[in-house]
C-alpha cells in the first residue's frame, strides 16, 4: 500500500517538471485502478500522496526563495501567512489526485463486480 | 447502474480540472497558477544568474553580456545589429510585461487584455490618433537605413527572447492575467516613443483657458496667467542676447471666441512630473572636469520606467538609462560626453473647433470651402466583451473628439455636441531614436548639436558636458512658429491663420553654451526670459527649484560629487520660504487652543526644509492646500473645466494685496479677511490632519505623510512598495512626494577616465519573485548612489579585469 502511495507522489511530482499542471491527476489514474481499497482509501491515498507532493515542491520554492515571492503573492491574495500558499497549492494538487484515484479505482470496483 | 459510482467520481474531477483552469473574475486560473512547478512558483528566484556558454540564434557574431553585481548589464558585440539585438533581448529577459503593458496603452489596447474597465482609456488613446501618430513614426525611420537596421535588429531581440519561452516561464503578470506575450515589432517601439509624448508632451489647458476667458475676463488673465513670478530665473540666462530677426507669421486681428466646452483632459499631468538637470564647468570644480547632473521626475512604478545598461561595439561605448521597447541609451555618457534631459513645457498639442457640413462629417469648413475628412474605423477588442467600433474623423488639423457644450451664464441650456480637433506634435514623423544613435556615439559638442537635430518630441532641455571642457544645454525639440498666446485658448478650425504656419528655425532656438556663470541648469521652469521673439507657452513649472539650483550652483565653488549629490536631494521649500512668514503673521493665535499653538510653533521654528523627520512640512502644505482653496471655492463655482493660479502666482498675489477681492466668501454676509481665512483654513487643516493621522505626534512626519508609494504597473496588491518614508517635495529639488519623483539619478565626472555615479528606485529585474526587483529603493530612498561600472573592455578574461570585481561579474558567451 505504502509503495502505491509513494509511487502516485513520485510519479506526480516528476510527470510535473516536464507536463502542466493537470499531470497530477495521471499516476492517481494509472495506479487507482490496481488499488483494491474502499473508495474513501482511495480518495485519501490520492489525495495526501500529490498532497505531499506538491506541497513539499512549494515548500522547497519558498525557502530556497526566502520567500520573496511568496510573500508578495500571499498580499496580492489578503492572505496574512505564506504558508497558507502552500497549503493552497498542496490542496489542488491533492484534490485533483484524489478524484483521479477515486475514478479509476471505482472503474476497477465495477468491472469487477459481473 | 454499476457504473453510476464511478461516472459521478469522473464528472467530479472534470468538473474540478474545468473550474481550476478557468479565470474567475480577477482570479487567475487556480490550477496552472498554483502549480509547484509551472505556476507563479517558477518565478521565484532560488539562485542567482550564472555564467552561461551557448548558441543565440539571430546573431550575426559573437557577442559577450557582463553583469554586475546590481544586474547591469553590459554588452560588447562586434557590430551595430548585435549590440541592439542583445539589447532588445536583454529588455524583455527582464522587462518583457512592462514592454507590452505601455505599448498596449498607447495602441488603446489595455481592454484586450484587461477587460471593459479599460475601454474609455483605449478610446482615447484612438481618438487621439497614437497608432496614427506611431505608424508615421515608422514610415520616417524606414527613410534612414542605419535607423531602420537597428529597430529591426532590436525587434528580432525581443523576439528571440519571447519565442525561447515555454508558457511556464511567462512572466508573473502573463500567469496572473492569464495572458501570452505577442511578437515585437517596430511599430511597438514608435508607439513607446509615442507613450512618452502622451506623458510630457500632452499637457494643455486650452479648453480650461478658454473658459476661464470667458467666465472671468481678460483682466482676470492678464492677472493670473500673463505675469511671471518675480523670482523665476528662466533655463536660458536672461542675459542672453537675441541677436535675429524672428520669421514672421499671420495673425488674427480679434481673437476667436470659442464655445464653452466640458471636456476634461482625459490623460491628466499630475505636478511632479517634472525634472532636473545642470552642468558644471571645470572652473568650478574641485577636479577641475566638468560634472554634469540629471534627474527625471516620472510616477514612480515597479518595475522602474528605465533599464540601465552598457552598450559597447565598434564605434559606441555608451552607458546609461534606457527605454523599455526602444534602442540606445536616453539619458546617459560615453568615454567623451554626457547629456541629460529635463522637460519642456512647449505648447505642441492645440485644439481646433471645427464646423461639419452635417451629420456625416464628411466635409468640415477651412479656408472659405469645404474641405474632405478622412476616416479611421478603430477596433477595440474588449476581454469577454463585445468589439467595439469608433469611427474617428479626421481633418488636416488631426483626429476629431466630441464634447459636450455649457452655458457660461449658469442657465440649463441645450448642450449640443461640439467638435475639437487635435494638433500634436505626436502626429508628425519623426525618428527620436537616430538622434540617441547619434548622442551614443557623439565625441563633442558640434556631434551633440548635429545629434539633436533628429530630436523632435516630447521637446527636453538637453544639458551636455564633455572631455573637451565644454558644457552646454538646448532648449530642444520641434517648435512651431506661432503667434503670441497662440493655441492657449481654443482655435478658430475654419481659419488659416490659426493653424501651425511653419517651425521655429534650429537656429533660433534657445540654447547656452559655456555661459559665463559658469554653469547651465534646467528644473522645468521658463525656457527663456520674455525678449525671446518666439512665443512657446505659459504654462511652465513654478520658478521654485530653478531658483533654488541656480543659486546654489552660483555659491557652490571647487565643487565635487558629493556636492552634487547633496544638491540632488536638497529639500529646501523656496514656496514655503515666500508664503509661511506672511501666514504666520495673519493668523490670528488668540482664536487657538493649546495643542494648535503648539503646532503653530513647530511651523514658526521651521527651516523650510521638507525632510522626512519633520512635522512642519505635513501642517504647512495642509494649511496651503486649505486657504488656496478657501480663496478659490465661491468664484470656481462653474460646472465646467476653468484654469486656477499656479501656485507661485497666487503666493506673489497674496503677498502683494493680502486681501485682494477673491479672499471674501461672497456668500457669506460679514466681509472675511485673509486674516480670517489664515486662521480657519489653518484650524481645518488640523483637524483633517488629526482625522488622518491621529493627535499630533511623530504620525505627523513629513516622511510619512508625504505619501511614498512606489505601485506596480497594475497598481496590482503584493507587488509595489508602499509607506517609504521619505523626504522632498514638489517645489523641492528632491522633488519626491507621493508616487512621483526623481525616477533616475545620474552624475557624471568628465575626466580622462569618466566616472559616474546612479540609482533609481527599482532594480534590473521586472520579475516580483527576484530580489533585484527593488533592491536599490533603499538606497534611493536615503540618496546613496553606485558608483557605474564603466568599462573600455570586457571585465573579465582581460588584463582590465580585478580580481574583486571579476568575482561578482557573471559573463554570457553568446555564438550565432
Amino acid at each position: 500500500m505504502i509503495i502505491l502511495f509513494l509511487l502516485i507522489a513520485g510519479n506526480a511530482f516528476f510527470l510535473n517538471l516536464v507536463l502542466p499542471w493537470w499531470s497530477a491527476a495521471l499516476p492517481g489514474l494509472f495506479f487507482g485502478y490496481r488499488m483494491n481499497v474502499t473508495p474513501i482509501r482511495a480518495f485519501g491515498m490520492g489525495f495526501f500522496a500529490v498532497f505531499l507532493a506538491w506541497g513539499a515542491h512549494a515548500a522547497y520554492v519558498h525557502i530556497a526563495s526566502n520567500g520573496v515571492l511568496s510573500s508578495r503573492m500571499a498580499e496580492l491574495f489578503g492572505l496574512t501567512q505564506e504558508w497558507i500558499l502552500i497549503l493552497i497549492t498542496a490542496v489542488i494538487g491533492g484534490l485533483l489526485s484524489g478524484f483521479a484515484t477515486l475514478t479509476s479505482s471505482l472503474l476497477a470496483h465495477s468491472r469487477n463486480k459481473k | 447502474m454499476k457504473y453510476l459510482p464511478f461516472s459521478l467520481s469522473l464528472a467530479a474531477g472534470l468538473a474540478l480540472i474545468w473550474v481550476l483552469s478557468t479565470r474567475w473574475g480577477n482570479i487567475p486560473p487556480m490550477g496552472p497558477f498554483m502549480d509547484p512547478d509551472g505556476g507563479f512558483w517558477a518565478q521565484a528566484e532560488r539562485q542567482p544568474p550564472s555564467h552561461l556558454n551557448d548558441q543565440l540564434l539571430g546573431l550575426m557574431d559573437s557577442v559577450q553580456v557582463f553583469f554586475d553585481d546590481r544586474r547591469v548589464p553590459h554588452v560588447f558585440a562586434q557590430n551595430d545589429h548585435d549590440l541592439y539585438f542583445m539589447q532588445g533581448f536583454l529588455q524583455a529577459r527582464d522587462r518583457l510585461f512592462q514592454m507590452e503593458m505601455q505599448t498596449y496603452d498607447a495602441a488603446g489596447r489595455l481592454s484586450e487584455l484587461i477587460g471593459p474597465s479599460l475601454v474609455e482609456r483605449d478610446r482615447q488613446s484612438r481618438r487621439w490618433g497614437m497608432v496614427f501618430g506611431a505608424e508615421k513614426a515608422v514610415a520616417e525611420v524606414q527613410k534612414h537605413e542605419p535607423s531602420w537596421t537597428i529597430f529591426k535588429a532590436y525587434s528580432a531581440g525581443v523576439n528571440a527572447f519571447i519565442s525561447s519561452l515555454e508558457p511556464e516561464q511567462y512572466p508573473l503578470e502573463y500567469k496572473l492575467l492569464d495572458i501570452s506575450p505577442e511578437p515585437w515589432t517596430p511599430l511597438k517601439t514608435a508607439l513607446l516613443l509615442k507613450n512618452m509624448t502622451r506623458t510630457l508632451a500632452a499637457g494643455n489647458s486650452d479648453v480650461s483657458h478658454s473658459n476661464t476667458l470667458a467666465y472671468f475676463g481678460p483682466e482676470f488673465v492678464e492677472q493670473f496667467f500673463d505675469k511671471d513670478h518675480d523670482l523665476l530665473d528662466p533655463i536660458i540666462p536672461a542675459s542672453r542676447v537675441w541677436d535675429f530677426e524672428r520669421v514672421p507669421v499671420r495673425r488674427p486681428d480679434t481673437l476667436f471666441v470659442p464655445k464653452v466646452a466640458k471636456s476634461i483632459q482625459p490623460f491628466p499631468v499630475p505636478e511632479g512630473i517634472g525634472s532636473n538637470n545642470w552642468a558644471v564647468s571645470g572652473e568650478k570644480t574641485a577636479s577641475g572636469y566638468p560634472i554634469l547632473t540629471n534627474d527625471p521626475h516620472l510616477r514612480l512604478t515597479l518595475p522602474s520606467i528605465w533599464y540601465e545598461i552598457q552598450l559597447h561595439a565598434p564605434g559606441v561605448n555608451t552607458y546609461g538609462v534606457s527605454l523599455l521597447g526602444a534602442p540606445g541609451v536616453v539619458i546617459g555618457f560615453n568615454e567623451q560626453v554626457a547629456w541629460g534631459v529635463t522637460n519642456v513645457a512647449s505648447d505642441v498639442l492645440d485644439w481646433y473647433e471645427i464646423r461639419f457640413e452635417n451629420q456625416t462629417k464628411e466635409r468640415y469648413w477651412h479656408d472659405e470651402q469645404w474641405k474632405a475628412t478622412s476616416k479611421r474605423i478603430e477596433e477595440i477588442h474588449v476581454r469577454g466583451g463585445e468589439t467595439i467600433i469608433d469611427t474617428v474623423v479626421y481633418t488636416h488639423h488631426g483626429p476629431v473628439s466630441e464634447v459636450s457644450s455649457a452655458s457660461t451664464n449658469g442657465q440649463e441650456g441645450s448642450t449640443e455636441p461640439i467638435y475639437h480637433a487635435l494638433r500634436w506634435i505626436a502626429h508628425e514623423p519623426s525618428n527620436e531614436i537616430r538622434a540617441f544613435y547619434q548622442l551614443n556615439r557623439a565625441k563633442n559638442y558640434s556631434e551633440y548639436v548635429e545629434a539633436l537635430t533628429h530630436y523632435q518630441a516630447p521637446a527636453q532641455n538637453f544639458v551636455f558636458a564633455s572631455t573637451d571642457g565644454d558644457i552646454a544645454l538646448w532648449v530642444n525639440g520641434r517648435f512651431p512658429n506661432k503667434w503670441d498666446g497662440q493655441g492657449r485658448t481654443v482655435s478658430d478650425g475654419t481659419d488659416p491663420v490659426y493653424d501651425w504656419q511653419g517651425w521655429i528655425p534650429r537656429e533660433h532656438h534657445p540654447y547656452t553654451k559655456n555661459p559665463e556663470r559658469g554653469f547651465v541648469s534646467s528644473a522645468n521652469q521658463e525656457s527663456t526670459a520674455p525678449d525671446y521673439p518666439y512665443y512657446m507657452d505659459d504654462v511652465y513649472a513654478p520658478f521654485e527649484r530653478g531658483r533654488r539650483i541656480n543659486e546654489r550652483l552660483s555659491e557652490l565653488e571647487n565643487i565635487t560629487k558629493e556636492d552634487m549629490q547633496a544638491l540632488l536631494m536638497d529639500n529646501y521649500s523656496y514656496h514655503a520660504a515666500e508664503i509661511l512668514p506672511s501666514m504666520l503673521s495673519w493668523i490670528q493665535t488668540d482664536s487657538l487652543n493649546a495643542t494648535q499653538s503648539e503646532v503653530l510653533d513647530s511651523l514658526r521654528t521651521w527651516n523650510y526644509y521638507n525632510n522626512a523627520s519633520y512635522r512642519a512640512p505635513s501642517v504647512f502644505r495642509s494649511w496651503w492646500y486649505t486657504l488656496y482653496e478657501a480663496i478659490l471655492v465661491d468664484e470656481y463655482d462653474a460646472d465646467f473645466p476653468l484654469r486656477t493660479p499656479a501656485r507661485d502666482r497666487m503666493v506673489q498675489q497674496l503677498k502683494e494685496d493680502s486681501n485682494f477681492w477673491m479672499v471674501d466668501h461672497r456668500s457669506t454676509e460679514v466681509v472675511e479677511t485673509i486674516e480670517d481665512q489664515a486662521t480657519q483654513s489653518f484650524i481645518s487643516a488640523l483637524n483633517d490632519l488629526t482625522e488622518a493621522y491621529g493627535v499630533w505626534s511623530d504620525d505627523w512626519d513629513w516622511g510619512w505623510v508625504m505619501n511614498n508609494d512606489i505601485p506596480h504597473l497594475t497598481q496590482t496588491n503584493g507587488l509595489g512598495v508602499n509607506d517609504l518614508y521619505s523626504s522632498g517635495g514638489a517645489e523641492s529639488v528632491n522633488a519626491t512626494r507621493g508616487s512621483s519623483g526623481p525616477s533616475w539619478r545620474m552624475i557624471v565626472e568628465l575626466g580622462p577616465e569618466i566616472k559616474a555615479w546612479g540609482v533609481y528606485p527599482g532594480g534590473a529585474s521586472g520579475n516580483p519573485g527576484s530580489p533585484n526587483y527593488d533592491h536599490m529603493i533603499e538606497s534611493w530612498r536615503t540618496g546613496k548612489l553606485y558608483e557605474l561600472h564603466f568599462y573600455k573592455a570586457p571585465p573579465i578574461g582581460s588584463t582590465m579585469s580585478s580580481g574583486q570585481e571579476s568575482k561578482s561579474v557573471v559573463k554570457w558567451s553568446l555564438r550565432p
